[in-house]
């Protein structure tokens, strides 16, 4: 940690109240292996569909390996849950993916696709196929980014030291060296002769 | 853009000649001490910057640049018989070949550090990409894996000069004021290592065509125009000796002292 981090200058009196944010929602889904389903993996905020795809991947992509990525903005999904009312606006048939948690224990997970004139057609239809789930929801295949063939996710470069489990074994590795160091033997005996 | 003796799989080159190898380690190390002091440089910013996602975004970048510079150091340590330890924090200051921009301190202020990342990426991709085509096949590997990194900085960079260029007056304001600020001082990042005409000559360091420098100042400026702001890009280095040969701003040798911190109490530590 630099020096300088303790200099950062602190704004003086009052933050302003916000004032609006042009900031909105998108939740992120990660496939974690080629053709498997995409699952879950957050939300986050930017203020378009470009920056929301980027920080996806810089977030959500480096928290595992994973081989694409969807962002879809937040008000486009409409589910069985009360925090995604669904769209009743009819119109031409389009066609909608279906994700479904089948219990709390488990995770949102990509399904099959449904055409249908409506979100909400689509979520009667896709509640109907599989009933005993605790959340479905619908979203058109049109509002779904996804990360293109060229678009980096994970690394090229050695990235083990960004992960918990690449610092627990060189510092376990570490701590069993200094350890086993007669000083710090000697140390211990010293310290258990003070303690008992 | 295809390099002017670019390798192939018949002339590519699996030994140097003493020159042709310190030259190499020289072009190295300064590519790898801009990425060194750019991530250290970039992690100040972590849990400061201007929204949760951007501060992750930049932390990660922050993480690449470093393990690009990793990456780096350990080829250099297998051709020069050292570490990638000791090439990263174990030199005198004049041992360094940084350039000025990144030895800078962006002063807290998000758009500097903006600017100064856009002006280091491009040159990276460039520099990347002649090492891509180089003679020497090793050398080439490593930068095609870099080169495809590089292009994720240069997005995020882009993106924002873009979106900041084209937002509030306040926006476009500050991040023309940071290219302003940072313009003259990225001609450092142009500044040729010694025997830099060596490794041109060779293929091991292919030139460009158009030339690098011309193909940076063309990127950035159409970039920039694109945001509707604009930029005054250096068309050469410096004519008095810089980073690239050992010639630091004042602030270097406190900023190496504190990124070497740790390594000078306990070289051989590895976490």
């Amino acid at each position: 940690m630099s020096k300088r981090r303790q200099n950062v200058p602190e704004p003086e009196g009052d933050l302003p109240a916000p004032v609006g944010s042009d900031l909105a929602p998108y939740v992120v889904f990660t496939q974690l292996k080629k053709d498997g389903p995409f699952v879950y993996a957050g939300w986050l905020d930017a203020v378009d569909a470009a920056m929301a795809m980027f920080f996806a991947r810089e977030h959500y992509g480096q928290d595992q390996k994973c081989t694409q990525i969807w962002t879809i903005p937040r008000p486009a999904i409409g589910g069985t849950d009360a925090d995604h009312p669904v769209s009743t606006a009819e119109g031409a048939s389009r066609t909608y993916r279906v994700f479904r948690q089948r219990g709390e224990a488990t995770v949102l997970s990509s399904a099959e696709t449904i055409d249908a004139t409506s979100a909400a057609v689509a979520l009667t239809e896709a509640v109907k196929t599989d009933p005993d789930v605790e959340v479905t929801w619908v979203v058109a295949e049109a509002d779904i980014a996804a990360t293109g063939p060229d678009d980096l996710i994970w690394r090229h470069t050695d990235q083990t030291y960004r992960l918990a489990r690449g610092y627990a074994k060189t510092v376990r590795e570490k701590w069993e060296r200094v350890r086993n160091q007669p000083a710090l033997a000697e140390y211990e005996k010293e310290e258990l002769k003070e303690a008992f | 853009m295809p390099a002017a003796r670019a390798a192939t799989e018949d002339t590519a080159m699996t030994e140097l000649d003493d020159a042709t190898r310190h030259a190499l380690c020289d072009l190295l190390l300064a590519i790898a001490d801009d990425k060194l002091m750019l991530g250290h440089r970039n992690s100040d910013w972590t849990g400061l910057g201007p929204i949760l996602e951007e501060d992750i975004a930049f932390s990660s970048i922050a993480q690449d640049e470093i393990a690009h510079a990793q990456a780096l150091y350990e080829f250099v340590g297998r051709l020069a018989g050292t570490t990638a330890d000791a090439l990263a924090f174990g030199r005198s200051p004049d041992a360094y070949r940084c350039a000025a921009v990144v030895e800078r301190s962006d002063d807290n202020d998000w758009a500097i550090a903006l600017a100064r990342q856009l002006f280091c990426d491009h040159l990276d991709q460039l520099r990347l990409q002649r090492l891509s085509n180089s003679s020497y096949a090793p050398i080439a590997a490593l930068a095609r894996r870099l080169a495809a990194e590089e292009q994720v900085h240069v997005e995020h960079a882009d993106g924002w000069v873009r979106r900041l260029g084209s937002g509030t007056d306040e926006s476009r304001q500050r991040m023309q004021a940071a290219l302003d600020t940072l313009a003259p001082l990225s001609a450092s990042l142009l500044e040729a290592v010694a025997d830099q005409a060596t490794l041109e000559a060779n293929g091991v360091y292919p030139p460009l065509d158009p030339p690098m420098t011309a193909t940076w100042c063309a990127k950035l400026t159409t970039l920039v125009d694109d945001a509707g702001l604009h930029l005054a890009c250096p068309e050469s280095a410096p004519n008095t000796p810089g980073g690239r040969r050992g010639v630091h701003t004042p602030e270097f040798p406190s900023i190496l002292d504190e990124m070497c911190e740790v390594y000078r109490i306990e070289p051989d530590a590895a976490w």
